[in-house]
Formats: structure tokens, C-alpha cells, sequence
């Protein structure tokens, strides 16, 4: 009732705002014979029907907080007098969705900006399983504490930011700017603590307040300041979760920001850029304390039309102040990052464009954590025997990357373009297990313009990284990617079709701890070795959208959009002597998820200020495995939009 | 149909002869097929200091009514565009002297009735000279560094992602035209798990800065912290972290989209197990999940299942609290 009446408060203050404005509007047309002074509104009311199919909500619309079966409202104004400029637009009003974006500018002094967005994001609890015998077998294992595996546990993330700039005038200009960012989130989410899925409230939110200078020095030069201060609150609720399982993830903080930046350009040919940043967090739970300091010097160089070189270096380091409150606590690591990127552009030749790319990477770290994997004395399923033994498992304290980029686009007869590009990278060692020492990634892409102003798209993707240093899981990860696409636009309407096809696969040295038993004749102690064992994954997505306007009253829309993805680890027959006999499990935890989403719509001008507008949506998940993630909802509306 | 094209060659080879000598320029007025001669308009009060092509200098200002004889259209949709509705609100520039704010001075252009290669006219610039033309307005802290990002490097036109003339809102490219170029990433956004872009509640430039950020493209000095500033509870610091969270976000999520819960690159267990080999093998230790009869493999479970704060906690060792 109160989110009616505000509702209707909102829409009538608008109306009034509106008629107010477009009288202002055309009073100053009347004087000023502007033809600049133009306002327009709109107003749409619409009517939103939803019809759920299938036992849950689950994954279809998990983006979706919309109270259904009521009306939304869409308002939208656009003004510009001699002096002012104003835009309103707000979105969804009553939906549980809203959205809204304001900017105003007052000569060239003041301009306000700001904007609100609602956005929920449902929670599904995905469960976890095997396949056996080609069977999805979920974990049975988790109990429910207060919440099922079905339940429709959703966050809601509001979120509002403004910002107001004042312009100073005068030689040289100053810009003083002033902004507010907000986001809250309430709502709750399963959480599952040792097996047991339990429902944990959240109540967060996050406030920055920031202003700063941004001024001008001379024709060339142009320097910021900023100064951020962010108030995180965080009052999760973790008394559902019983001790010693409590959740403890609530990290209220201060976290205060220093922003200085410059640019400089001397000439046309030259370009100049620099930035500082220090950022101290304080997390007000544990009274930790993070500081980071950035900085970066970025130039851009022209000698000729032709050719072009940029470079860019950035720096940034995080340390801890620790606390010794914590039994067993080792300090958090630190660590400082240089990276620089020097490019270079050469379109000298005719129909061909040049570019290539040095990319340096070094990364310090100190009180790396002194993490080992531990191995009991075993005998492998391939009998193997292995003593006891540990291996260490930290981060690098040091690692220095290299990354080389070329590229070429080449013109072809008939207006064709043919794109190559290669990215190739060498580490000195891995930072962590699964980074790469060495990838290798290609890429061509071909365009073809055809007649009636359609255009054809193509390109071939591929990757191989592997760190070939490891002595542990020896990570190898592989993918190709096919996209096409095509599209057309004339006035009659527009056609937009893209269709993607990804497959990879990850490859690690896995090691499964596991009870004796006897295998193959052997006698397995403790440890299953599973040599290169694969995570393998492919998706299949289309989309395309499509306009028509088959006549000047009628406009016509359509989009569809499918997803066909899965992804697995793929277990092998060396698991086999640990489920019943006669059963055989092919995949860990996989996905194999279909989705489906399209929706029609039309609007008919049935006068130069008022359309009429109807449209469907359909939204299908579909889950090979687990049909508690399934759900199909359609969506109808019918709208009214007036012009004023 | 060809000769009207025609006579409008054989009018402007004239009348660009004419232009080049002549002390006013001679504009075409197509629409009613005479010539009139316009007088080039006073500079206006706050008309942006726009970098002139060598090749414009002979060419003086028309003003917008001539350009509207031919562009009608465009010039009707350019009133009530932001820009249009910006320039004499903000910049003091009435619409008679828009087109050429940006275009340059169009007596040349005019005259050659439109021929687009006729030199002394704005789509005849190259693109840098082009996006001069818009920085000249548009130098806030946001596009600040425009001139060293990797879009102006490749040699991107601020027209290429922005319809200035059309858009009546403020001009701020939706997510599509980002989508046509990198394309990959429009599958990522449709798999299972992704940030709601295609729901419209996250835009690309929401995290990105297309105009060039202060680390690579992004609005943030670092991955981390972009991340961190909606997800604020996984900032920490926490008395017990995990050290690729507290690295880099990227070494266990996809940010735009994957088929894992979470947007995380591989499924559990093997995202774990791809740098902890031998976790739960060790039969000395009596929390050896992977240790018992039926074995946690066999319970299907995953690692967070345990170690559910998996990003930072404050309360003993392993996440698991």
C-alpha cells in the first residue's frame, strides 16, 4: 500500500513536472524563437503478466525481482532551454525491478547526475553430484536446516549514485565534482557449512562519498584530485549457523581513498598521463588494516599519420598491518606488481594495418604463506609405491611474465578484411599452480561486406597455456572457439544473428585419497593417481535480434537467444572399485545446462502522440542432470505510451 | 535518376572554383536548385576551440540552415538530440552554428553539392583529427586519458561507439556496441552463470572504461579492487586469507560469464585441485575426509562445502568457520 501510494505520488509529481517544464519550454521558444527549446515526455503505463511452469523458479529469470500481475510505469522527459538541459527517465516504477537516471545541466556550470537501479539476484542452491551409469546422482549427504534445495533464497541489491559538478569560470577551469554511491543489500542465501545447508540473512551496505578538483592548466594540460571515503556495514546474520561452524564473514570497514591524476599533451603528436592512488582499508571486525598505493605513467606518440607508439607502466602494492590477536594467525601476504605495456601501430601500407605489443609483468610478494601438501606413504592403484613425503605448495615469491602481441588487418579484394592476431606469453615460474609459464593464443577473423548492406562475420579462436614448471598438478588448459555472426540494417529494420561455439579442456595430475581396496589384483592403500585428469567443457550460443517496420505506424520486434552449455570432471574406470559393483561413474559435479530465452513484441502509433504496444516473453532452463534447476515462465505485457 | 547526380558534379566543380577565389562562399541550396550566397555568421560566444584541417582553411561557416537544405532530416533528429539540446543549453552555441562546430566550415562542402571528397570538410579528416574535434568539448576526468588508452591506439572514432546525432538521451553507447567488436564475450555473457548483463542491470562500462582507466581499462587501480567495491564483504583483510583472493579475482572466476555456479573456471573439486594436488590424502590425518570407507568423493561433495568462507575468515584455520 505505502509502495502504491509513493508510487503514485511519484508518477503524479512527474506529470506535474512534466506539464510545468513543456510550459516553461515553449514560453521560452516564444521568446527566444530557439528552436533548441524542445521538450519531450513520455509516459508508459504497462500491464505484466507472468505464468510460472514447472515445480520451482529455480535458474529462469535469476535476475528477476518483479512483482507480477500489477502495473509499471515508464516516464521519460527530455528538455533543452537557452540556458538548461534536463533528461528523466525512470523505469519499472511499481515493478520491484526500478530504475530511473536524471541529468541536469544549468548553463555550463552545474550538472547533476544521478541514477537508481534495483537489482535482484535469486540464489538456487546447486547441488552437488556424481554420474553414474549415465545418471545424475545427487549428493545425499546435505541435510536441510531451514531451508530446501529448492528454496527461492534471493538478494536484493539496491543501488543509487549521484554526482553534481560545478564549473567554474574563468581561465583556466575548475571543475569541483561531488558524488554519492550507494548499494544495500538485503535477503537471504543458502549457505552450506558441513553439510548442512542453512539460510543466512544478509544486510549489507556500502557507502562512498567522494569530491575532488578537475581543473585545466593552459590549452594542453589537465590535473584531478579526488578524495573517497566508503563506509561498508555489514550485519549479516550468522546466529543460524551453530558454533563452531558460524559463519564469520562479516567485514565491516572504512576504507579511504586519495586520487591524484594528470595529463599533458603538448601537441597533437604527443600525449602524456600520470596517476597516484593510495587506499587504506580498515576492517573495523578484526582491526586489520590493508594499504594500497598505486601509480601509473601511460605515454601516447605520433610521428606520422601512419605510425603510432603508446607505453604504459603501472605499479601497485598491498600490505597489511596484522594484528596478533588470532591464535595461529601468519601475517597476509604482501605484494607489489609492475606491468608495462609498450605498443605500436603502422597503417603505412596500403590495405594493412600492423600492430605489435610488448607486455612485462613482475610481481614481488613477501610472508608468502608457507603452504605443503602433505602425501602419506602409499601404494597408487597402478602400484606405484610412493614414501612419505610433502611438497611445497606457495605462491612465487617472485615471477616475472612476457607477453608478445602482433596483429595484422589485411584488405581483400571485394571489401573483405582478414584479421590475424597472435598472443604469446613466457612466466619464469607460476606465481600459483594453475597460472600459465607458457600460452600461445591465435586468432583470425574474416569480413565480409555482401549486398542489401549485409555483413558477414567470422573468426577462429585458440588457446594453449600450460605451466610447465609445475611438479605438482602440472595444470595444461586448451580451447578453440568458433564465432560467426551476421547483420543488416536499412530503414525498413535491422537484423543482428551472432552464433558461438567454445570446447576446452583443463588437464591437472589429481590425486584422490581413498580407502583400501583391491584393484585389479592390487591393493590400493590410500591414493588413486589420476594422471592428466581432464575438466572438459563446450558451449553452443546463439543469439540473434531483429527489427521490422513494414509500415510507418507498425514496428515489428524479435529476439531469441539459446545457450547450450556443459562441462565436466571427467572421472575415469581407476575410480570404479569404489561404488557398487555393475556401476560406473563418468562425471564430478557437471553442468549440462540449456537455456532458452526469446520474446516478440509490436507497437502501432494509433496517433502521432499515443502507441499502443504488446509483447511475449519466454524463458526455458533446462538441466540434463538436475531437473531441480529446471523452470519455464512466459511473460506478457501490453502497454500504452503517450507523448506529450 | 542520373542526372540530377550528374548536373550536381558538373555545379559543384563550379562552384568549388568559384569558392576558391571568391571573398564569401557560394552555397548550393539544393532543395530549391538555386545558388545563394551565405555570409559567414560571427563566431559564436563559446564555440569550442576546434582544431583546424590545413585543408579547411579556405573554406568558410554556412550555418546550419544550409546544411539543413540537403540534411534535412538529420538536422531535425540532430534539434532534439542531446547534443542539440546541449550545445546552446551548456555551450551558449545556437543551432545555426552546430553542424560546423564539429564539421568545420562547410562553404566548400556546400558548394561541391555534397561530395564527400571534397576537400575542407570534416569526413575527410583522419580519425585522430576527428576525436580531436570531440575532445575539444569532452576533456573530463572520465575521458581524461583518451589519447594514451588502448581504443585510441587502435585507432578507434569517438563516432565509431557514439551516434551523435541521433541519440536522444545522453549519447552513452549501450552494451551491443561494445558487443560487436568483442564478441567473444557475448557468449560469455549468455552461459549459465554471469554477472546480469544481459538483463540489463550491469553495462559494460559499469566496470570498464572504454576512454582508458588508470590500470588497463578498468575503473579501478587494480582487478581486486574493482571487484571489491560491490562485493565488498570479500574485501577483507582477514586474519586468515586465501592468497590468490587477496591477489587477483581472476585466478578462480571468469568476471563475464562461465558455466560453473559461481562464475568460477572449472567446477569443484577440480578448480581446487588444480593447484592443491594432494589435499585430503594424507591418512595420518584424522580430518581426512577423503579418508573414510565411503570417501567424501563418494558423498559428492565440494570443497567449500567445508571450507565455505572460502575468501577470507577471521576464525581458525582453513576457511571452514
Amino acid at each position: 500500500m505505502k509502495r502504491s501510494l509513493t508510487t503514485a505520488l511519484t508518477i503524479s509529481f512527474i506529470a506535474l513536472l512534466a506539464g510545468a517544464l513543456r510550459a516553461q519550454a515553449q514560453d521560452a521558444s516564444a521568446q527566444t524563437g530557439l528552436s533548441s527549446a524542445i521538450t519531450t515526455a513520455e509516459g508508459e503505463a504497462r500491464f505484466v503478466h507472468q505464468s510460472p511452469q514447472g515445480p520451482t523458479q529455480a535458474f529462469v529469470r535469476e535476475y528477476d525481482g518483479k512483482s507480477y500481475d500489477v502495473g509499471e510505469f515508464d516516464f521519460l522527459l527530455r528538455s533543452g532551454w537557452e540556458k538548461a538541459l534536463l533528461d528523466l527517465n525512470v523505469k519499472d516504477l511499481n515493478s520491484g525491478n526500478d530504475s530511473g537516471s536524471l541529468d541536469f545541466s544549468l548553463g555550463s556550470s552545474i550538472n547533476l547526475k544521478g541514477n537508481f537501479d534495483v537489482l535482484t539476484h535469486r540464489l538456487a542452491n546447486q547441488q552437488d553430484g556424481l554420474v553414474i551409469n549415465n545418471q545424475w546422482s545427487p549428493n545425499t549427504a546435505h541435510t536441510e536446516q531451514t531451508v530446501g534445495q529448492t528454496a527461492q533464497d534471493a538478494i536484493t541489491r539496491d543501488f543509487q549514485q549521484q554526482e553534481l559538478t560545478l564549473s567554474l569560470p574563468g581561465s583556466p577551469e575548475y571543475r569541483l565534482f561531488a558524488g554519492n554511491w550507494l548499494q544495500t543489500e538485503r535477503g537471504n542465501r543458502p549457505v552450506t557449512a558441513n553439510n548442512v545447508v542453512y539460510q543466512e540473512t544478509i544486510d549489507r551496505f556500502t557507502r562512498e562519498n567522494n569530491f575532488g578538483l578537475d581543473l585545466d592548466i593552459g590549452q594542453h594540460g589537465q590535473a584531478y584530485y579526488e578524495f573517497a571515503f566508503r563506509k561498508v556495514d555489514d550485519k549479516t546474520d550468522a546466529t543460524t549457523i551453530p558454533a563452531p561452524r558460524a559463519v564469520a564473514d562479516a567485514a565491516p570497514q572504512d576504507v579511504t581513498t586519495h586520487k591524484l591524476a594528470f595529463r599533458y599533451n603538448p601537441n597533437q603528436s604527443l600525449s602524456l598521463a600520470a596517476g597516484l592512488s593510495t587506499r587504506e582499508r580498515d576492517n573495523l571486525s578484526n582491526g586489520l588494516k590493508q594499504y594500497n598505493y598505486s601509480g601509473n605513467l601511460s605515454a601516447s606518440y605520433r610521428p606520422t599519420k601512419d605510425l603510432s607508439f603508446s607505453a604504459r607502466l603501472y605499479e601497485h602494492a598491498t600490505q597489511v598491518k596484522e594484528q596478533t590477536v588470532y591464535v595461529g594467525q601468519v601475517p597476509d601476504m604482501n605484494f607489489v606488481f609492475v606491468k608495462a605495456d609498450i605498443e605500436a601501430r603502422y597503417t603505412g601500407m596500403p590495405g594493412q594495418t600492423w600492430t605489435a605489443a610488448y607486455k612485462p609483468e613482475y610481481t614481488h610478494r613477501t610472508n608468502v604463506p608457507d603452504w605443503t601438501e602433505t602425501f602419506g606413504a602409499a601404494t597408487y592403484q597402478n602400484v606405484t609405491v610412493a614414501a612419505v613425503n610433502s611438497q611445497l605448495n606457495a605462491p612465487a615469491s617472485d615471477d616475472t611474465k612476457h607477453t608478445f602481441q602482433g596483429g595484422l588487418t589485411l584488405a581483400l579484394p571485394l571489401d573483405m578484411e582478414l584479421d590475424l592476431k597472435e598472443n604469446y606469453l613466457m612466466a619464469n615460474r607460476a606465481a600459483y599452480e594453475n597460472s600459465p609459464t607458457l600460452s600461445n593464443d591465435q586468432s583470425v577473423a574474416l569480413t565480409i561486406p555482401l549486398p542489401e548492406r549485409l555483413f558477414w562475420t567470422s573468426s577462429l579462436d585458440n588457446s594453449r597455456s600450460e605451466n610447465q614448471r609445475s611438479n605438482l598438478t602440472a595444470f595444461k588448459s586448451q580451447s578453440d572457439t568458433i564465432m560467426t555472426g551476421l547483420t543488416w540494417s536499412a530503414p525498413k529494420g535491422s537484423l543482428s544473428f551472432n552464433y558461438a561455439y567454445e570446447r576446452g579442456t583443463d588437464n591437472i595430475d589429481a590425486w584422490f585419497g581413498a580407502s583400501n581396496t583391491t584393484y585389479n589384483g592390487n591393493t590400493v592403500y590410500n591414493l588413486i593417481n589420476y594422471p592428466t585428469a581432464p575438466y572438459t567443457y563446450q558451449n553452443n550460443v546463439l543469439s540473434a535480434s531483429a527489427t521490422a517496420r513494414p509500415t510507418q505506424k507498425l514496428t515489428l520486434n524479435g529476439d531469441v537467444s539459446y545457450t547450450d552449455a556443459n562441462g565436466s570432471f571427467l572421472i575415469s574406470q581407476v575410480f570404479d572399485p569404489y561404488f557398487a559393483a555393475g556401476q560406473t561413474a563418468q562425471a564430478l559435479n557437471p553442468t549440462d545446462v540449456r537455456i532458452l530465452r526469446w520474446g516478440l513484441g509490436a507497437r502501432y502509433m494509433l496517433t502521432k502522440n499515443l502507441s499502443a504496444r504488446a509483447g511475449f516473453k519466454q524463458e526455458s532452463w533446462i538441466d540434463r542432470f538436475n531437473s531441480a534447476n529446471d523452470g519455464r515462465d512466459n511473460i506478457f505485457n501490453v502497454g500504452l505510451n503517450a507523448s506529450f | 535518376m542520373r542526372t540530377p547526380k550528374f548536373l550536381f558534379i558538373l555545379a559543384a566543380g563550379f562552384l568549388g572554383a568559384a569558392s576558391a577565389v571568391g571573398a564569401e562562399a557560394p552555397a548550393a541550396s539544393l532543395s530549391s536548385g538555386t545558388t545563394t550566397s551565405v555570409a559567414a555568421p560571427a563566431p559564436a560566444p563559446s564555440a569550442p576551440a576546434v582544431t583546424t584541417a590545413p585543408s579547411e582553411t579556405a573554406a568558410t561557416e554556412v550555418g546550419a540552415t544550409v546544411c539543413a537544405s540537403c540534411h534535412a532530416d538529420r538536422a531535425e533528429a540532430f534539434k532534439k538530440s542531446w547534443h542539440g539540446r546541449k550545445m546552446p543549453a551548456v555551450k551558449n552555441l545556437p543551432f545555426e552554428k552546430s553542424c560546423e562546430s564539429c564539421h568545420g566550415p562547410g562553404s566548400r562542402h556546400a558548394a561541391a553539392a555534397g561530395d564527400k571528397a571534397n576537400p575542407g570538410f570534416a569526413t575527410t579528416l583522419m580519425t585522430a583529427e576527428k576525436n580531436e574535434r570531440c575532445l575539444s568539448c569532452h576533456n573530463q576526468r572520465d575521458i581524461m586519458n583518451w589519447k594514451v588508452s588502448t581504443h585510441n591506439q587502435q585507432g578507434l572514432a569517438c563516432a565509431k561507439c557514439h551516434k551523435v546525432h541521433e541519440t536522444e538521451g545522453p549519447p552513452k553507447p549501450t552494451n551491443e556496441v561494445c558487443l560487436d567488436c568483442h564478441k567473444k564475450k557475448r557468449m560469455e555473457i549468455n552461459l549459465p552463470s554471469h554477472h546480469p548483463i544481459i538483463e540489463g542491470k550491469v553495462a559494460c562500462a559499469d566496470c570498464h572504461n572504454p576512454h582508458g582507466g588508470d590500470f588497463r581499462s578498468i575503473r579501478a587501480e587494480s582487478d581486486r579492487e574493482l571487484c571489491v567495491k560491490c562485493h565488498a564483504e570479500k574485501a577483507g583483510p582477514f586474519a586468515q586469507e586465501h592468497p590468490p583472493v587477496a591477489e587477483d579475482c581472476m585466478i578462480c572466476h571468469k568476471p563475464h560469464g562461465s558455466i560453473n555456479n559461481n562464475l568460477l573456471k572449472q567446477s569443484q573439486p577440480f578448480l581446487c585441485m588444480t593447484c592443491h594436488k594432494m589435499a585430503h590424502t594424507d591418512t595420518t590425518n584424522k580430518k581426512n575426509a577423503f579418508n573414510k570407507p565411503t570417501g567424501a568423493l563418494m558423498q559428492r561433495e565440494t570443497c567449500t562445502n567445508c571450507h565455505f568462507n572460502i575468501h577470507g575468515n577471521d576464525n581458525g584455520k582453513w576457511f571452514t568457520q
